[in-house]
């Protein structure tokens, strides 16, 4: 136990005292919150802009809530703009007729502008032949959607990314710094159990997983408009069985890699493609079948996955489980692998 | 005298390369044993099998009366070993290294008394990046120390050492041994060998060249030895009617006079009233590893 505590406390120390590292622990991920942040905060109530030339009834009844409007003078100011790229289409109105140019590489504003453009002139249509109550009609209602805000869906998944790149980064310098200055030697040359310097290393990764989550929920919380559900004792078991299983990889590429080049070379290879794939920067459902299939097999998923459904949805111990499981198995299979393949030299 | 350390015949092969080819050597408790050589004469690895580090091909290793290979925890506290690298944790000031390796023996702490045997009392703030060379090598035999050893391995503690720095470890080393420890030291140093060690091994590709006090080597060659005056003192010719002198030579700086019995010949320059500024060399473990080996030291 004494060991134990004090080979964990010689990490901590040293993780503290350490600039670079508490830059990418704490820092980098709050930088990559904050601007993914704003991005799809903005996003998230974003109007398709539209020039505009004249100002009579038809352009009047363009609807203000959909619309960004940018006034050009004519139409030729207008047509350039559009060209530049700077408004994706342009409403020109001449009398009774509105000319709609578009740029084609926009096609979804395109669509939605030539859409309104013309609902705003059939009722004009409607209206100039004296048609008070048309034969058919639009119906539409809003419905509380399962769906979540971008921002509710990031922050998880910034989260979930920090503490994996933490564990597996962690893991894999520190056992391959040991073993390149002979410390690891030295500490096999202290009568102390194997475990105990595996226990102590997992001590570490949990205890900075702990704060990770703290630290980048509570800023997430207050900066952007979200609610979290947070149920803690869920949550935290996922938690360690996902810094388990990036431990157990750290570990891995702490005993295959022979510098800490090579060793953060190869940590940010695993880590970076695998937080695309599991969807934690932008939502899996956007990639091929395929892709989203591997990514069920990768623990950050699960990771990510389980932080949703436990601190943003408010699900049950269920779905805890169902995140840890995987974790778990993952970490064991790993983990083993990563026994076998140790080096105590270099 | 009890027996610290048993080597019988141990052998070890990387591929074709002899690394230590059937050394047999026994070092008694409180004996301070320095194992001299060039580099890659086979003393590191020699050292690694003892301690238990790596398993020989094939002989046997006794330490402390146990066999230290395959991982003996039991053994493992009565050695302490310094390994060549400062293995420090990082970030970590003189006293927490000294303070982690004690908790890391389930030893008390003893961080005050190895900080002042080391001469780093001063330095227990520090982090290790701070420290110079001469203070990181004091302090990493400090951590090997803190669990309060029976046998001290030192693996070429005061190489890359200024002379001042290890002028200063000489008498750390000193202080050690007073406390009654064994101590086996690995050196290409072949003047702190002779300086601080009871008895040396001479070590050269794999085999042992020779075992002894260091002065009995020196003493063994029957080396002629070398007295030098300044220059014009004595003229050449005029040393040479000296009875006990084989040869005399004035190279304009000094006159050196080669002899194998030098009481006679200092008695004979005494007599002449010569002896200011007199030096007198004999022969040195370089003199004993050049007859050996038939060719010059080079560490």
């Amino acid at each position: 136990m004494k060991q134990l505590a004090s080979l964990s406390m010689a990490q901590i120390r040293g993780y503290f005292r350490d600039r670079t590292t508490l830059f990418f622990t704490f820092f980098l991920p709050l930088i990559f919150l904050g601007i993914f942040g704003l991005v799809s905060s903005n996003s998230n109530v974003s109007k398709t802009e539209v020039g505009i030339v004249g100002n009579g009834p038809l352009i009047s009844a363009l609807p203000k809530d959909v619309l960004k409007f940018e006034n050009y003078k004519d139409e030729a100011t207008a047509r350039e703009a559009v060209r530049k790229g700077d408004s994706p289409g342009a409403f020109i109105e001449s009398g009774n007729n509105v000319t709609l140019v578009y740029a084609t590489t926009d096609a979804t504003s395109a669509g939605i502008l030539q859409g309104i453009a013309t609902s705003v002139i059939n009722s004009a249509n409607l209206q100039a032949a004296g048609v008070t109550s048309p034969a058919y009609q639009l119906n539409a209602t809003a419905v509380e959607s399962e769906d979540l805000k971008p921002i509710e869906q990031l922050t998880p998944g910034i989260v979930s990314w920090a503490i994996a790149t933490s564990a597996c980064f962690g893991a894999a310098l520190t056992f391959i710094s040991w073993r390149d200055k002979q410390l690891l030697r030295r500490l096999r040359l202290a009568p102390m159990p194997t475990f105990t310097l595996i226990c102590s290393r997992l001590a570490v990764a949990i205890l900075i997983a702990i704060i990770q989550a703290a630290v980048f929920f509570a800023i997430a919380a207050v900066a952007f408009d979200f609610t979290l559900k947070p149920n803690i004792l869920l949550y935290l078991p996922i938690l360690i069985c996902g810094v388990l299983a990036f431990v157990a990889i750290g570990q891995l590429i702490g005993s295959i890699a022979k510098t800490v080049d090579s060793g953060s070379a190869i940590a940010n290879l695993v880590v970076l493609p695998m937080a695309f794939v599991c969807g934690v920067f932008m939502p899996a459902s956007m990639f091929p079948p395929i892709v989203q299939t591997i990514g069920k097999f990768l623990p950050l998923y699960h990771i990510n996955e389980g932080t949703i459904d436990v601190m943003i949805r408010g699900e049950g111990v269920s779905s805890m489980l169902n995140a840890c499981w995987p974790l778990l198995a993952f970490a064991l299979v790993i983990g083993a692998i990563a026994t076998k393949a140790f080096r105590w030299e270099k | 005298m009890k027996t610290a350390i048993k080597v019988a015949d141990v052998k070890k092969a990387y591929g074709n390369t002899k690394a230590v080819d059937g050394i047999s050597l026994e070092i008694e408790q409180g004996e301070f044993f320095g194992i001299i050589g060039p580099n890659g004469a086979g003393k590191t690895t020699l050292l690694e099998i003892i301690e238990g580090l790596r398993e020989a091909d094939s002989g046997q290793v006794e330490l402390l009366g146990a066999k230290p290979w395959p991982r003996n925890k039991a053994l493992l506290p009565r050695i302490g070993v310094q390994l060549q690298a400062s293995a420090f944790f990082e970030k970590l000031t003189a006293r927490e290294q000294l303070d982690s390796f004690a908790d890391l023996y389930n030893a008390p702490r003893r961080t005050d008394e190895m900080l002042e045997l080391v001469g780093l009392t001063e330095k227990a703030k520090t982090p290790d990046d701070k420290l110079s060379g001469g203070q990181k090598q004091r302090l990493n035999i400090a951590c090997a120390l803190v669990h309060d050893p029976e046998v001290v391995f030192l693996d070429e503690p005061t190489a890359a050492l200024d002379p001042q720095a290890r002028r200063n470890l000489w008498d750390v080393l000193r202080n050690i041994q007073k406390q009654g420890k064994t101590i086996v030291l690995t050196t290409h140093y072949l003047d702190e060998a002779e300086i601080l060690c009871d008895r040396i091994a001479v070590v050269d590709k794999g085999k042992v060249l020779a075992l002894d006090a260091p002065a009995n080597l020196v003493r063994g060659l029957e080396a002629p030895t070398k007295i030098s005056l300044p220059s014009g003192a004595i003229s050449a010719d005029e040393a040479n009617q000296i009875g006990a002198v084989e040869t005399a030579s004035d190279d304009g700086v000094s006159v050196t006079l080669v002899t194998r019995d030098s009481a006679g010949v200092l008695t004979e320059l005494s007599n002449r009233n010569l002896l200011h500024g007199i030096s007198v060399h004999s022969a040195t473990l370089e003199d004993v590893f050049l007859s050996l080996t038939g060719r010059e030291y080079r560490a």
